[in-house]
């Protein structure tokens, strides 16, 4: 690692050693930000199709005074969630990816990849 | 940082030997890119369509007319509806005709192009409105039926009241008379104004009984919402009725600390019941707007003056204000963090009737966000609201500029 720092010809090699395993390996945060929007954006999409075409809202408010169906319950509660996770955190999850992957072109990984465990 | 410098200064992406702490400068990055995102993007998705909903979209319009003639054209029913009274599930069958009914007369009167397709999907909401099953919430309440008391001879003991029905059903009704001066609905809607005005007239504070002994000023806004639009739609002066009705709102309802509306008031005095709520004031000031724009102008003032705030955006009412404290109830709705659902909704039309952009943006995207709008086929339903949730919202998003009835 001295070597590297003290040959001028290093950070070319090191951009020239990144294999599509290390790439992956120093990218695994945004990737995970990215898979955890993906999977919000999907669940949402499939929840909200789902709660419209079932009337759910409509079928909760008619329950009268006896227990919420627990499907239609558990549909209108996911949704909720998965909606605010989507709407309010999700951009700031791509900005953070899309931030982490410039960082990473621009300057490489900071250190070993498999040295934290969060890269 | 000093670590990461001869990296940078070097061009070079090399680790160095040097100790480094765990993080770096790339989760730093991270995680301002996160809070850069998470502050200035949820609600600025949400509000994408608010300009267009302001300036009365027809593409908009028209889906989310098309899904609520959807809901009216089956039938619902008290039981389509659970807030765990039967009083409040009738209460909530009759608000979803209402405002549907509103939504298409607003819309029919905001592009008269639409006045034919419109005028019909306002008069299956008027019939259902005014059908036997709609209105037994108030029938069971008084023991009287509400249509029937308004032919009692003027003065009796039965010429009373009614004005949860009679007042919110009269509103439509005047508001369809003017659209279609041939309306085949004219008489009935004749025979509840004039009940209205006698009411107003006859009682010793201004106001008229929603259920018995129980008084609710926002109730009355309605009923002189309708005396007004009466008044329009047949060319005639107002009734003396409009102006008691107005004068006993202003002394009596209206919390002179805070500028909003009292929920409830003493039937035999007038005094204060309740304290000062949102919700009612919002409604108030959107029945109001047709009525008298000062007072309706005044009370939206107030509320966003005291009750307004926004967080990340999002805008909201705040249910009660400073030194009233209470829980959410059939009025308010679900009040989460003093925030009322209610409130925040008819307020989107208070803002509307009042031409305030900013709140009116910043409310919808708040309605957007929890609504969760769904659009299929020209069709728009809000998935989390229900008949009643988009009967509201179409009303309120369609809500005409009280400077329309000021010329």
């Amino acid at each position: 690692m001295k070597e590297a720092i003290s040959d001028p010809k290093a950070p070319q090699n090191e951009r020239e050693e990144r294999t599509p395993k290390k790439v992956l390996a120093a990218n695994k945060r945004p990737l995970a930000f990215l898979a955890i929007s993906v999977a919000c954006l999907l669940l949402h999409h499939v929840l909200l199709r789902a709660m419209a075409h079932g009337h759910v809202a409509h079928v909760l408010l008619g329950a009268g005074n006896a227990p919420p169906p627990a499907s239609a319950a558990a549909v209108a509660i996911t949704l909720l969630v998965i909606r605010l996770l989507t709407v309010i955190v999700v951009p700031g999850l791509l900005l953070a990816a899309a931030a982490e992957i410039v960082a990473y072109l621009l300057v490489g990984p900071t250190r070993e990849a498999s040295d934290d465990p969060l890269a | 940082m000093a670590e990461a410098r001869p990296v940078l200064d070097e061009g070079s992406s090399v680790a160095s030997d040097a100790p480094r702490k765990p993080g770096s400068t790339r989760a730093l990055v991270a995680l301002l890119a996160f809070v850069l995102g998470f502050a200035t993007v949820p609600h600025r998705v949400c509000e994408r369509e608010a300009s267009r909903w302001f300036e009365g979209d027809p593409e908009k319009t028209e889906a989310l007319a098309a899904g609520l003639e959807r809901w009216t054209s089956s039938e619902l029913a008290p039981a389509s509806f659970a807030t765990g009274s039967s009083r409040f599930d009738g209460e909530w069958l009759f608000a979803t005709y209402v405002f549907a009914a509103m939504g298409f007369g607003q819309v029919a009167l905001e592009r008269p192009e639409t006045r034919t397709t419109n005028l019909a999907r306002m008069e299956r909401c008027l019939e259902a409105m005014l059908e036997p099953r709609v209105r037994a919430f108030d029938d069971t309440a008084w023991r009287t039926d509400a249509l029937a008391s308004t032919k009692s001879a003027p003065g009796s003991k039965e010429d009373r009241g009614h004005v949860g029905y009679l007042g919110y059903a009269a509103l439509p009704l005047a508001l369809h008379r003017l659209l279609s001066p041939s309306s085949r609905f004219a008489e009935r809607e004749e025979e509840i104004v004039a009940a209205l005005a006698r009411r107003i007239e006859a009682s010793p504070t201004g106001f008229v009984e929603t259920y018995p002994d129980e008084v609710y000023p926002v109730d009355n806004t309605a009923a002189l919402a309708a005396l007004a639009m009466h008044a329009r739609a047949t060319k005639q002066a107002p009734s003396p009725a409009l102006a008691r009705g107005l004068l006993a709102v202003r002394t009596k309802a209206i919390d002179p600390a805070t500028g909003l509306l009292v929920q409830a008031v003493d039937a035999a005095t007038g005094a204060p019941r309740d304290a000062p709520r949102a919700s009612g004031t919002a409604l108030a000031a959107y029945f109001l707007s047709f009525a008298d724009a000062s007072t309706s102008q005044a009370l939206f003032d107030a509320l966003e003056r005291g009750q307004f705030r926004t967080v990340l955006g999002f805008g909201g009412m705040i249910e009660y204000p400073a030194g009233h404290r209470g829980r959410g109830d059939v009025d308010s709705g679900l009040v989460f963090l003093g925030f009322g659902v209610s409130a925040s909704g008819f307020a989107i039309g208070a803002s509307r009737a009042h031409g305030d952009l900013d709140t009116f943006t910043a409310l919808y995207a708040t309605a957007h966000l929890f609504g969760a709008p769904f659009d299929e086929n020209g069709i728009r339903t809000y998935a989390t609201g229900g008949p009643i949730g988009d009967a509201i919202l179409f009303a309120m998003l369609t809500a005409p500029r009280a400077t329309r009835w000021s010329s």
